[in-house]
């Protein structure tokens, strides 16, 4: 796996935190927390009750924690970490996983995006950019998803569950992800088109190797997550 | 007309329930409601069953009945499924409260901590 050398930007945006939620990440969260605090961004990194020592091990390589007492799931690690973000003062909230599918050199792309267009919300696009040892089947899932988010959203996007993104404080201030589990990509999007707010969408590489797909979500989780966005849109 | 009395009065509990679950899901609450209100006057008027049946081909009002019934419960069940979930929306928040009132700074750093990890 390289290690990429990241210079952050020279923009108005002074506060940058990088929110990373994980859960039993042990084995790639400090490789992941050195090589964006290298790069000159905070990080905080959000544990989803992990039973290994994913918490510790961030600690040691300079992130700030915040554990969970047990597992929420993704969608609330999200939500706790840009809660925590905009107390902290950030003007910038960036999204990234902890499993090491991102590149940290991505992240000065997404706040380019943010700067040049104006924009409140980053989303990155593996479709715009580069995918490595994407599945398949991963693929035409994705496609299924990305059609049905346009549909359901009215958001012209060209990839969706893309964990990296960034946003603005006030892009920040307009998401309250309800969902806990991994149907908070598909909300956090229904959020964005309700809010109106300016949106791009970026570049970016995501990097699959055999770790990531076993602990990301499998193809059966799309299903889980078309239940879970129907129960949600039921309670209201 | 004992028969009708005694079904009329838990179908009555039933669409109060539905009325105060309108505040979680209108969807779910209004068709609870719907749903009652159609079993009731298949209960009163049992023409009205019959001529349902005959339309949807079911065989006869009194399997209108039963369907009516199972299609209520299970609209029930949906409910109790949502209030679970928002249940754990609610546990999520306080969870997701104490996470962010513990925050754990990097090692070597001033702040607070707490001894879980």
């Amino acid at each position: 796996m390289p290690v990429f050398e990241v210079t952050r930007p020279e923009t108005a945006l002074d506060v940058v935190v990088v929110t990373i939620p994980a859960l039993n990440e042990a084995a790639s969260i400090s490789r992941v927390v050195t090589e964006i605090l290298r790069a000159g961004f905070d990080c905080v990194v959000i544990d989803d009750g992990s039973t290994d020592q994913t918490g510790t091990i961030a600690r040691a390589a300079g992130a700030v924690v915040l554990r969970h007492p047990y597992t929420l799931g993704q969608g609330a690690a999200l939500q706790t970490g840009i809660e925590w973000a905009i107390d902290r003062g950030a003007d910038v909230i960036v999204t990234f996983d902890g499993d090491g599918q991102h590149r940290p050199a991505d992240i000065p792309l997404l706040l380019d995006g943010l700067v040049r267009n104006d924009a409140d919300f980053a989303l990155g696009s593996r479709f715009l950019g580069a995918t490595v040892n994407m599945p398949r089947v991963r693929g035409i899932l994705l496609r299924v998803a990305i059609w049905f988010t346009r549909f359901a959203t009215g958001l012209n996007v060209t990839d969706t569950h893309n964990g990296l993104r960034a946003m603005t404080r006030r892009g920040a201030m307009a998401i309250r992800l309800r969902q806990p589990g991994m149907a908070h990509a598909s909300e956090l999007l229904h959020q964005i088109a309700a809010s109106r707010l300016p949106w791009v969408e970026v570049p970016a590489t995501i990097e699959y190797s055999g770790r990531t797909l076993q602990k990301g979500q499998t193809n059966a989780d799309f299903a889980v997550i078309l239940v879970d966005l129907l129960m949600g849109r039921l309670s209201r | 007309m004992i028969g009708p009395l005694v079904l009329t009065l838990p179908m009555l509990a039933i669409i109060a329930y539905a009325l105060l679950e309108l505040k979680r899901s209108r969807l779910v609450g209004f068709a609870i409601a719907v749903l009652t209100l159609a079993a009731l006057s298949f209960i009163w008027v049992p023409g009205i069953a019959a001529r349902v049946a005959e339309v949807l081909q079911l065989g006869g009002g009194t399997d209108v009945i039963i369907y009516s019934w199972i299609g209520l419960l299970t609209l029930i069940l949906l409910n109790i499924h949502l209030r679970i979930r928002q249940q754990m929306q609610i546990l999520a928040a306080l969870a997701r409260q104490i996470a962010l009132a513990n925050r754990q700074p990097p090692q070597g750093q001033p702040g607070p901590s707490t001894s879980r990890t």
